[in-house]
């Protein structure tokens, strides 16, 4: 890889090396519940909002009240958007007149955007309205985003907390999270970001003529091109900073309005992982044990940065394919080089590779670049890191409480191996928390194969894909991991917006959402009420660097083997027909 | 039409994740029913985890 690329990576590292602690250290404060920094700006506006909404902030809630007031939220939020989209026609901030959306299509953008999945089966710069995205859309890159990150407060809190049938409020986590954390730094990035180049309006779309056409005056060149407007600046932040991946325009961040140049493009893929890589040390933070805390986040450094580097190794070394047709796939004055295909040249080959594994390994899918056109095992590594749960380093909380359970796993896993008691953090392990553990593993891959297979087997859905032999699977197969891991992101290649691919992706959204968040807080609420038992030499040990091995193995092992088929009929056979004509 | 179905369809899976709440929390309720009585839950005795 050119000297450029190692640069940007360097910077990358250097800002979450920046952030996380402090980014960390202030989350714990604010889900800690006393004086945390800002309480001046922010207690009056909490305490106002609490009275508004008539929420008694001392009152404490089960983990199935804490779920169901997740639920409750959801459901009213997603029949709020059904309808909006449903209506955009008649309603206001709507100046290139677009029609209502179709039911079906509604009804997968409502799941999608309530899920924090943010699956686009439409074109959002000639489908949605500017109140349909800055409202209906937005409102929920930031509820979905709080729900997630109040979520992992509420299983820290189940590990603190012994003899306790409660898990905190979720009203008060999700109004703190949001006020605190989420408005604050989205509000100053959209400055940032306005500074930038990215474009904040309420213009309706204009047709200019194209630069070409305009410099040459001539006739025969006096092509037009539509210059859409919207309040993009104030949407990117949240779409990043919560992982919600949801952009503005079709092409996403690849657009020039949403992400005009390499410095965006690092902000955003920063702002994309902060969260998820600050909450292991809230984690540590709150339970006392940074030791603990290192255990989980070495786990995700080291899926994250062996995913990136070998995408970027791919995608730099170029595609073997292209030579013989004399494409020039070196770095030269004029390309930075690699495969090229279907990246924007501002970012090049591994300004996208580091986008997509960044995007895949968090649950944000906000992708610069066509996936389609990625080799097949630089194409095939983002969808491995969606299949691991996104636990490297996961969601905006989601991905924390992930990997804690895949430590309950491996704690479990190694108890059985070496005899000793499966405890962590003092607390004994049980038949009924590990059958919850395994439903939570086993539901996300029996929703994306069963899904996969139905759809390729019925002859109406396998018509909607462009490609054909084990691209085709690929395709169909990365359509229902992204929906199911909540990521969004499209391999491309798919006609997504029928029926049958709008109603089969929202399903998969809402199970791949709500189906791992009640199993993962019955958890939370089944360790909550355990006593904690003083560590014995008996112990498995859970701080070290062998258990961090281990737990990186359990991730990688448990998902390769449940998903290897699915690969080897996908991006495994392209490789090897492709290189080897296999 | 097409909007009645789609609405039930969002009531559906709500009541269909209630009815999952319902099922995991009589699943822990078990553990700790049959654990508070001094009996075995699936094997392992009062207290204890694997040993």
């Amino acid at each position: 890889m050119a000297g450029s690329s190692w640069a940007e990576l360097a910077s990358l590292i250097a800002l979450l090396a920046l952030s996380t602690p402090i980014l960390g250290s202030y989350l714990a404060a604010v889900y800690r519940g006393g004086p945390a920094a800002g309480d001046r700006v922010f207690l009056p506006v909490e305490r106002m909002t609490y009275r508004l909404l008539r929420i008694d902030p001392q009152n404490e809630q089960r983990w199935t009240s804490y779920v169901g007031s997740v639920l409750a939220l959801t459901i009213v939020g997603g029949l709020l958007t059904y309808g909006m989209l449903r209506l955009q026609h008649f309603l206001p901030g709507n100046p290139d007149h677009l029609a209502n959306v179709s039911p079906a299509l509604s009804f997968n953008t409502a799941v999608s955007f309530i899920t924090n999945t943010n699956w686009q089966n439409y074109v959002g710069e000639s489908t949605m309205s500017q109140l349909s995205q800055m409202t209906g859309l937005v409102t929920h890159q930031f509820l979905s985003a709080a729900v997630g990150m109040s979520l992992a407060a509420a299983f820290i809190r189940a590990l603190i907390r012994q003899r306790s049938t409660t898990l905190g409020n979720f009203w008060v986590d999700a109004i703190r999270t949001t006020l605190r954390v989420l408005v604050p730094i989205s509000l100053a990035f959209s400055v940032v970001f306005l500074a930038s180049g990215l474009i904040q309006n309420f213009n309706a779309t204009r047709t200019v003529p194209t630069v070409v056409a305009a410099d040459t005056h001539d006739a025969a060149s006096s092509a037009t091109q539509w210059i859409p407007g919207g309040p993009v600046a104030s949407m990117v932040p949240i779409e990043t900073l919560g992982d919600n991946g949801g952009g503005y325009f079709a092409a996403n961040l690849a657009h020039p309005f949403e992400n005009p140049n390499g410095l965006t493009n690092l902000l955003e893929i920063w702002l994309l992982c902060m969260i998820p890589f600050a909450f292991p040390w809230t984690f540590g933070k709150l339970i006392g044990s940074m030791r603990q805390a290192v255990v989980v986040l070495v786990a995700m450094v080291t899926l994250f940065g062996l995913s990136t580097l070998g995408t970027m190794a791919l995608e730099s070394h170029g595609n073997p394919k292209l030579s013989p047709s004399g494409v020039t796939q070196t770095a030269t004055s004029d390309s930075p080089g690699g495969n090229l295909e279907g990246k924007e040249l501002r970012f090049g080959a591994v300004g996208s590779a580091l986008n997509a594994v960044a995007i895949t390994g968090t649950s944000t899918g906000g992708t610069n670049s066509a996936m389609e056109s990625y080799t097949p095992l630089g194409g095939a590594i983002p969808l491995f890191d969606m299949m691991l749960g996104e636990v490297g380093p996961g969601g905006t909380g989601t991905g924390l409480y992930g990997m804690l359970i895949f430590v309950l796993i491996t704690v479990f896993i190694a108890g059985l191996m070496v005899g000793r008691t499966p405890m962590y953090l003092g607390k004994r392990l049980l038949a009924a928390d590990m059958k919850l553990a395994a439903i939570y593993i086993l539901i996300l891959p029996v929703t994306v194969l069963v899904f996969t297979g139905v759809s390729l087997l019925l002859p109406s859905a396998a018509r909607q894909v462009s490609a054909t032999g084990p691209h085709a699977v690929t395709e169909v197969v990365y359509a229902f991991t992204s929906a199911a891991h909540n990521n969004g992101s499209a391999f491309a290649g798919l006609s997504g917006d029928t029926d049958w691919y709008n109603t089969t992706l929202a399903i998969a959204m809402w199970v791949g959402r709500f189906f791992e968040i009640v199993p993962a807080l019955a958890l939370a609420g089944s360790l909550a009420r355990k006593r904690t038992y003083a560590m014995t030499s008996g112990t498995l040990r859970t701080d070290g660097p062998l258990f961090t091995t281990l737990l990186a193995g359990i991730v990688v092992v448990l998902v390769g083997l449940t998903y290897f088929p699915m690969l080897a009929l996908g991006p495994l056979t392209e490789f090897f027909s492709g290189h080897f004509g296999i | 039409m097409a909007d009645v179905v789609f609405v039930a369809a969002l009531l559906l899976l709500t009541g269909v994740t209630a009815l999952f709440i319902v099922a995991c929390d009589r699943m822990i309720g078990r553990d700790e029913d049959a654990l508070a009585e001094g009996g075995e839950v699936d094997g392992m005795p009062k207290g204890a985890g694997i040993r």
